[in-house]
């Protein structure tokens, strides 16, 4: 069994709540981070069970950041736990976050899922994750539902923007005039974008532009 | 180093021909299969060198078919290896293929390349691999160049067809307040899409409506 489903399922401290596939899809993405010197931005605390879930996860050489809101969410702060009051979709707050944690290798975005807030959050800090480092949005449904500012497709919701985002992945191959399609940051920094149902995982790397290579005889 | 590009790199058997990022991304999602009965399709044989490359990567239990509009490449078969001369483009030569293949678990698109072709492709291929399967398109760079009618936000690209996807993928959760998103056999059997420069995956997987899980005690009011 996944070891995040086996701490949930085991979980006597802090309230968490998730939608069940989730667990899966951390595993999958943040493996690679279990047992080093990880740097985690968490926003949204609500009642702190998932910050003290990362802690177990990562292990005693991470160290994790929690962003609310809500002033009354600092008293959550305990060993390798820090809590910092701020509005994730105020640019200026978030550049205080970056200049706070010069090193922040995955970002979980659980705060208040509008569009506003998603995108602000991502904006002002995916350029600013390591080199390698993840960004996972969750509770991306709220695309959809209008109470958040989503809806169907076209109303520039998080996960349209998120659409036009692999437009820049492929960018790299832009030939001759495609107004607006052009190499950009996000080009040469994002690996993969990943979809999952009410989650989205960007995955960082330096990118270059790609080479086509061969080896082997020729059949004909 | 992966297998994969270590093969490639002393690859002295028939010719292959790929983007230099292609080997990380196969290996990432397809090493679940390796050394497992499983069924590879791969449309577009070329000079059969990446037809090799499955065989030595997944291991003596799989089998490799290739698909191809040239005639020549059925003198491609050898132990594992199996060719099917067809076009992607035509329907009713897909739809045969079910009868024609045991069921499929992974499926590399990487034939001619055109938004037909892939949207086709994907179409007919995609209900029939097996519940827990993967599909790769691969040079879906296509998507942006006319000459294959591709174009940039071209509504019929197959990049533009893939991100449409997206909001059935969604639907389970994005259809509770959300009246125009429906569940689709594609939002009950897809589990995943995976977009890198040149390549997107659809991994399936058999879904239900995500439920809400709690645990823990309450600290705060």
């Amino acid at each position: 069994m996944n070891e995040l489903v086996r701490y949930f399922e085991n979980n006597d401290k802090n309230l968490i709540v998730k939608l069940s596939h989730y667990f899966e899809i951390y595993e999958r993405h943040f493996a690679r981070f279990r047992g080093s010197d990880v740097h985690i931005l968490e926003i949204g605390v609500y009642q702190g069970g998932s910050l003290q879930m990362w802690k177990e996860y990562f292990g005693q050489d991470a160290k994790i950041v929690g962003v609310d809101i809500d002033p009354r969410m600092k008293e959550l702060e305990e060993s390798q736990v820090e809590i910092r009051i701020g509005d994730q979709a105020d640019p200026e707050f978030l550049a205080k976050i970056r200049e706070e944690y010069p090193r922040i290798d995955i970002v979980i975005d659980d705060g208040g899922h509008t569009m506003k807030q998603q995108r602000a959050s991502f904006e002002n800090l995916f350029h600013h994750l390591s080199d390698s480092g993840v960004y996972l949005c969750e509770d991306t449904c709220t695309s959809y539902w209008a109470e958040y500012d989503g809806g169907i497709s076209g109303k520039n919701t998080f996960v349209d923007f998120s659409r036009d985002l692999i437009d820049e992945v492929h960018a790299f191959h832009r030939r001759g005039n495609n107004a607006g399609f052009d190499v950009s940051e996000y080009t040469r920094t994002i690996d993969s974008i990943n979809y999952y149902d009410s989650v989205i995982v960007f995955e960082k790397a330096s990118k270059r532009p790609p080479k086509m290579v061969y080896t082997g005889t020729p059949s004909f | 180093m992966s297998d994969l590009q270590k093969y490639f790199r002393t690859n002295r058997k028939r010719l292959i021909t790929k983007w230099d990022h292609y080997f990380e991304i196969y290996d990432r999602h397809f090493k679940r299969y390796r050394d497992r009965e499983v069924t590879v399709l791969e449309i577009g044989v070329s000079h059969g060198g990446s037809l090799q490359m499955w065989k030595h990567y997944f291991g003596s239990r799989a089998r490799i078919f290739g698909i191809d509009i040239n005639p020549a490449v059925q003198g491609y078969v050898e132990s594992q290896i199996e060719l099917i001369v067809g076009d992607q483009e035509d329907r009713s030569f897909l739809r045969g293929l079910r009868e024609r293949l045991p069921e499929i678990d992974i499926v590399i698109d990487d034939g001619g390349h055109t938004m037909s072709q892939q949207v086709t492709t994907f179409e007919e291929i995609f209900p029939y691999i097996s519940k827990d399967g993967i599909y790769l398109c691969e040079d879906t760079h296509t998507s942006y160049w006319g000459r294959f009618g591709g174009g940039y936000k071209k509504e019929a690209s197959f990049i533009e067809y893939m991100k449409l996807k997206i909001d059935e993928l969604n639907a389970f959760s994005g259809s509770k307040h959300n009246k125009n998103l429906e569940v689709t056999d594609f939002t009950r059997t897809a589990k995943s899409m995976h977009f890198y420069d040149s390549i997107v995956i659809v991994e399936k997987g058999i879904r239900r409506k995500p439920t809400t899980v709690r645990a823990g005690r309450r600290v705060l009011s």
